[in-house]
């Protein structure tokens, strides 16, 4: 018992220790083998890159937790970018941004009241938003992508500086400490813990665990609106099809970080990690000239070795009667 | 016991009276639209859904997804036209064989090595969409030297029924046939029902989920082949929305989310909703993103009325047990 004890915590330990140690290799074989890595510039560059998916694949982080999913993402984001655009030169910048980023915050709540409270399932719920959303924003801009005024502030978001830092770095870093601090230290947080691991043990509990639920989507609708906020003033321009895969990015990112799609368990440390490698992996491509195919297929390669990588123990431990001839 | 068994049937009858409707809404609206050639036209265009649909709802069956099929789709669409040239028309095999690859890793990862299927089949599509990239002039169009022998294909009739529903309808009749009559069949139901309990009853439950990926594979092989006679090209970068249609499509056809409840027909008349649906709308001139609106509002309604039925004809449904 008392090894067992011993062998599960060294296994945590281990995974633990992984969860950061995966992305320092990556770093350092970028660092060896990739030409121009090393330099202040390009690593600012991976991480202002980065911080879009980073943000976003926070909310994807709470509502994994919970026990859901989100398919909406990158229509949201498609919707929020639309209305912006439309809406800057009458009513200002700061307004645009501010009615763009409730229109997905608002996706993200009816996410919610439709999966917490008419029980539908989160898949289906988020699959319709994803068509129900895009074909909203193609409809508002006609399909066809809309270009902003340039304007200093509106482009302030994406490339503007914080005392010397770019302003979607300090954003990124902003929402990982608020991930991690309601994670950890607040009761809604913690709850959607138990609520992921057993709805109805919550329930008995005498947690409210619908509003849990709803509360993780609505979560994530910030999340979602701030990287689409980002997103919308770096490219300038209001587009139907601006980051569609933003979902699918988002639960590579978690599913590389280690966080289980079947609820209960996740970090914003492991976040930052998955998004962290994605982000290092395509400045890499592309600073190696290697095609956009190449790209995806190394990025499918690495997915699957981050989720079967912390399974080998459990693999060998589960195939060991092949070999030895004792069924368990 | 009663209960469950009009629950079961009601859930099948979503599909067929929705294609019911829509007929004959849009046949009273629009001349043409419940003639013969409009309603082939509908057929013809449901032959690339209905087979993902089908493999869809296998694997659907045994409490999986797979969102690579439209992927994988247009990856083997672009491996036949670029063997064209070289081996005619047993290119249209290689390209089934593309399909057989992928669905063979998706259940390698899912039922093996215990991948959780949203992830395992991310991967696969983010591969076949590369693959397709790599293969094809990085994401152009391939059009084949010679596709003469598939020029008429697209077009011709047999008995009435469009020629490119034909492998949707055997590969359907195949899988009806399965699942009713053969052991594997009612191993796939109980696999999705319970796979421990299937597997304390001496089921080999990773097996037949290796098998209900396999085929699903197979299927989207097979859609890229009809996807190329159609077209007569490789369309290496199609198929993006194709994943989510065929999972409407199965749910509207009364496939359970969460498993162990499917059957063939039931999902082929969602198929044609969708088309109907598509094709009325479009004929009524309407904007084609209202209709990706009503699309997804669909898929909306669709998990809602699978709660409704559950509700209406079942005693108690907690949320997440059902």
């Amino acid at each position: 018992m008392t090894t067992f004890i011993k062998q599960r915590s060294a296994i945590a330990l281990g995974s633990r220790i992984g969860v950061i140690a995966i992305p320092l290799v990556v770093f350092i074989v970028c660092v060896l083998f990739v030409p121009r890595f090393l330099s202040v510039d390009n690593l600012q560059n991976v991480l202002r890159v980065g911080s879009i998916l980073l943000i976003a694949a926070c909310g994807q982080a709470a509502i994994l937790i919970v026990g859901g999913i989100d398919f909406s993402m990158g229509s949201a984001v498609a919707l929020l970018s639309v209305v912006t655009v439309i809406l800057a030169p009458e009513h200002g910048v700061a307004l645009a941004f501010a009615c763009g980023m409730c229109v997905a915050v608002l996706a993200g709540l009816c996410n919610g009241l439709l999966i917490a409270y008419l029980k539908l399932p989160a898949f289906l719920v988020t699959l319709g938003m994803l068509m129900v959303l895009h074909g909203l924003a193609s409809l508002l801009s006609g399909g066809m992508p809309l270009d902003a005024a340039p304007s200093p502030s509106f482009l302030w978001l994406g490339s503007g500086h914080v005392a010397g830092i770019p302003v979607p770095i300090v954003l990124a870093v902003l929402a990982v400490l608020s991930l991690h601090f309601l994670l950890r230290y607040t009761v809604a947080g913690r709850g959607w813990f138990l609520v992921g691991t057993n709805f109805n043990a919550a329930v008995n509990a005498g947690l409210p665990a619908r509003r849990s639920v709803l509360l993780a989507y609505v979560v994530a609708g910030l999340f979602c609106a701030l990287a689409g906020a980002i997103l919308t003033s770096r490219v300038g321009s209001g587009q139907p099809n601006l980051y569609p895969d933003l979902a699918f990015a988002t639960i590579a990112v978690c599913a590389i970080g280690g966080i289980p799609l079947n609820g209960g368990r996740g970090s914003a440390v492991q976040v930052v990690c998955g998004a962290l490698i994605i982000a290092m992996l395509n400045n890499a491509v592309v600073l190696l000239n290697l095609t956009s195919a190449w790209q995806q297929l190394l990025m499918a390669a690495v997915i699957a070795a981050a989720v079967l990588l912390p399974q080998l123990h459990t693999v060998r431990r589960r195939y060991t009667h092949l070999f030895k001839g004792n069924a368990q | 016991m009663k209960a469950s068994t009009i629950n079961r049937q009601a859930r099948f009858l979503v599909a067929p009276g929705g294609l019911l409707l829509t007929v004959c809404v849009a046949g009273a609206l629009v001349g043409d639209y419940a003639s013969l050639g409009n309603l082939q036209n509908i057929g013809s265009q449901a032959a690339i859904l209905a087979l993902l649909a089908l493999g869809q709802m296998l694997v659907m069956l045994v409490r999986g997804f797979d969102i690579s099929v439209g992927a994988v789709a247009a990856c083997s669409s672009t491996v036949a036209a670029l063997t064209m040239d070289s081996l005619g028309t047993s290119s249209l095999a290689l390209a089934v064989l593309a399909g057989l690859l992928f669905g063979g890793l998706n259940g390698v990862l899912i039922a093996y090595l215990r991948v959780q299927p949203i992830v395992a089949t991310l991967c696969s599509m983010i591969a076949a969409q590369g693959l397709a990239r790599l293969i094809s002039d990085d994401g152009q169009p391939v059009v084949p030297v010679d596709a003469s022998s598939l020029a008429d294909l697209a077009f011709q009739n047999i008995a009435g029924i469009p020629l490119l529903l034909v492998p949707a309808l055997i590969c359907m009749l195949l899988v009806g046939l399965v699942l009713k009559k053969f052991t594997l069949g009612r191993h796939l139901f109980m696999v999705g029902c319970d796979p421990q309990a299937a597997s304390l009853v001496g089921v080999d439950s990773r097996r037949v989920t290796l098998i209900a990926y396999l085929a699903c594979g197979v299927f989207a092989g097979l859609a890229g082949a009809v996807l190329f006679c159609k077209t007569g090209t490789g369309l290496p970068t199609e198929g993006v929305s194709w994943a989510l249609q065929s999972v409407a499509a199965a749910v509207i056809g009364g496939t359970a989310l969460q498993g162990g409840t499917a059957s063939v027909w039931p999902v082929f008349f969602g198929v044609l909703l969708i088309q109907a649906l598509e094709t009325a709308l479009n004929i009524q001139g309407v904007s084609p993103f209202i209709a990706e609106i009503v699309m997804g509002l669909i898929i909306l309604v669709a998990g809602g009325l699978d709660r409704l039925i559950l509700r209406l004809f079942s005693s108690t449904t907690p949320y997440g047990e059902s």
